[in-house]
């Protein structure tokens, strides 16, 4: 059975050590900048979330890649980027609507999560567990959908649609 | 001594020298920048290399974009440097210069049809080129006089051994000169041949993968003031084709240049394309390109791309932050105080 990520923001402290780990492991330097995960803080209230690639099924960076680098990877319920394809036009940077695709200056290619091929180094360092790493089952991918389809009303709300 | 004695004599010699040292001096040229550019970071001498090689080679990439026009270009390439070295003419001329020089000959059919294959090819690609609205358009006179040049010593090789031009008197008389001469402008133009990348304006969007992907940091892109401008470094170019293969628009051109500026790498950065740049709805950064967010949004439905990267995350992250029945309790109690 695949494994997905799943963000629980009640049990975020806001720490951002995802963060650190994560640009650690995917760049060997401590810098959230280049990370693929980001805490989103309302300080004021103490609400912390987490925000990281959904791999979506239909995945708006996919549909959008020209050289069609950007592949599903069902075996990890994944999606991920051939750099050997890739051409970096970025296109995939402005399509994201959770703004989880990045580009790393330094190596002048995109990043994005790749749940660390199967061994998540931020759900290892959460301690709260507010990542975690969980068996995709129909519990949760009902969840995913509630939340979504809310998210979705919201959005319309906002832009008055 | 008459003008055609002089043109096959020592004219002949000045501009064989011209070209082995004019040759020998853009391979120094090659070599100092590769150097000079293997300081920079991203840009390193194998990589530049290695793009270069491949793109002497009929399979590198760009190919797969155009294949036919990309395969007769490089028969057009092969018999133009064949031909003339291989014919047994001109080894018989070698023979009797003062070197005494003498290599195989191709067989004569053989070069016979590559002439005409080349000719044929010279008069496709300048009908093409007139023909085709979309190349008509970015071509200079530089562009068709190239073609012409290049055919014309081919075409009266080929009257040379074959033709019966008794009727145009002047024409038959001159012909060999004519030959000698315009074989002697093409070596010239040879040296001083060099390349220029074109964005194309309707297709191209800005996208900046040519610049990311040139090994020589001839393109290059900055962004500032609400623009993209992408400027070009003419006499580093060494025309690998990396921004035509990696060109997801095919807006990517590259052509020949003749200029003796270039040769003296006298002629300065050149500004060759200019792209207005969308900005962040919320904190004014940059998100992308205007043409790339408009075919970007011919394929999403959301409307996220207004913002950039950071703000994107925060918008969506304010929807979950809204959906969080706790979290609305306590904005609730914040804002009553």
């Amino acid at each position: 059975m695949a494994k997905m990520l799943l963000v629980d923001y009640e049990k975020c402290t806001g720490c951002r050590l995802c963060e650190l780990v994560c640009s650690v492991k995917h760049t060997g330097a401590s810098n959230p900048s280049r990370a693929n995960v980001h805490v989103v803080k309302w300080e004021d209230e103490g609400f912390y979330l987490p925000m990281l690639c959904q791999h979506c099924l239909e995945a708006p960076c996919r549909s959008v890649c020209p050289t069609d680098a950007i592949y599903r990877d069902e075996e990890l319920n994944r999606i991920m980027v051939d750099y050997d394809l890739c051409i970096g036009c970025k296109a995939c940077v402005a399509a994201c609507p959770f703004g989880a695709m990045g580009f790393d200056e330094a190596e002048k290619r995109v990043i994005k999560c790749d749940v660390c091929d199967g061994d998540p180094l931020c759900v290892r360092f959460c301690d709260m567990k507010a990542i975690d790493y969980v068996e995709a089952t129909t519990s949760h991918f009902d969840k995913m959908r509630d939340a979504s389809r809310n998210f979705a009303e919201l959005m319309a709300k906002a832009h008055g649609q | 001594m008459d003008f055609g004695s002089f043109a096959e004599g020592p004219l002949l010699w000045i501009v064989f020298s011209v070209f082995i040292i004019g040759i020998l001096a853009r391979v120094v040229f090659f070599f100092s920048l590769i150097l000079k550019s293997s300081k920079n970071t991203h840009l390193r001498w194998r990589h530049i290399l290695a793009t270069f090689g491949r793109s002497l080679l009929p399979f590198h990439s760009a190919i797969t974009k155009r294949p036919l026009y990309a395969a007769l270009r490089y028969v057009f390439h092969i018999c133009l440097i064949v031909v003339p070295i291989w014919l047994s003419g001109h080894i018989t001329l070698w023979e009797e210069s003062r070197f005494g020089w003498n290599w195989h000959a191709l067989p004569d059919a053989l070069a016979d049809w590559m002439t005409l294959l080349l000719l044929l090819l010279a008069a496709y690609f300048l009908t093409r080129r007139i023909v085709v609205a979309e190349v008509r358009r970015i071509s200079a006179n530089s562009d068709y006089f190239l073609i012409v040049l290049t055919a014309l010593p081919f075409l009266t090789g080929y009257l040379l051994t074959h033709g019966n031009l008794d009727a145009i008197a002047f024409l038959a008389d001159n012909m060999r000169t004519i030959h000698v001469l315009s074989g002697e402008a093409m070596l010239i133009a040879a040296v001083l041949l060099f390349y220029r990348t074109q964005l194309n304006v309707e297709k191209c969007t800005g996208c900046a993968a040519c610049e990311l992907g040139c090994p020589t940091g001839t393109l290059e892109s900055r962004d500032g003031g609400g623009l993209r401008v992408f400027t070009y470094s003419h006499y580093q170019c060494i025309c690998c084709g990396a921004c035509v293969a990696l060109c997801p628009e095919q807006a990517a051109e590259l052509r020949h240049e003749i200029g003796l500026e270039r040769f003296l790498q006298t002629v300065p950065k050149q500004e060759i394309r200019s792209v207005e740049l969308a900005l962040c709805e919320s904190c004014g950064a940059i998100v992308a390109p205007v043409p790339q967010v408009e075919k970007v949004r011919q394929v999403i439905t959301d409307d996220f791309i207004r913002f950039c990267p950071k703000c994107k995350k925060r918008h969506s992250a304010e929807g979950f932050h809204q959906l969080a029945p706790w979290a609305k309790k306590l904005k609730k109690q914040i804002s009553h105080q």
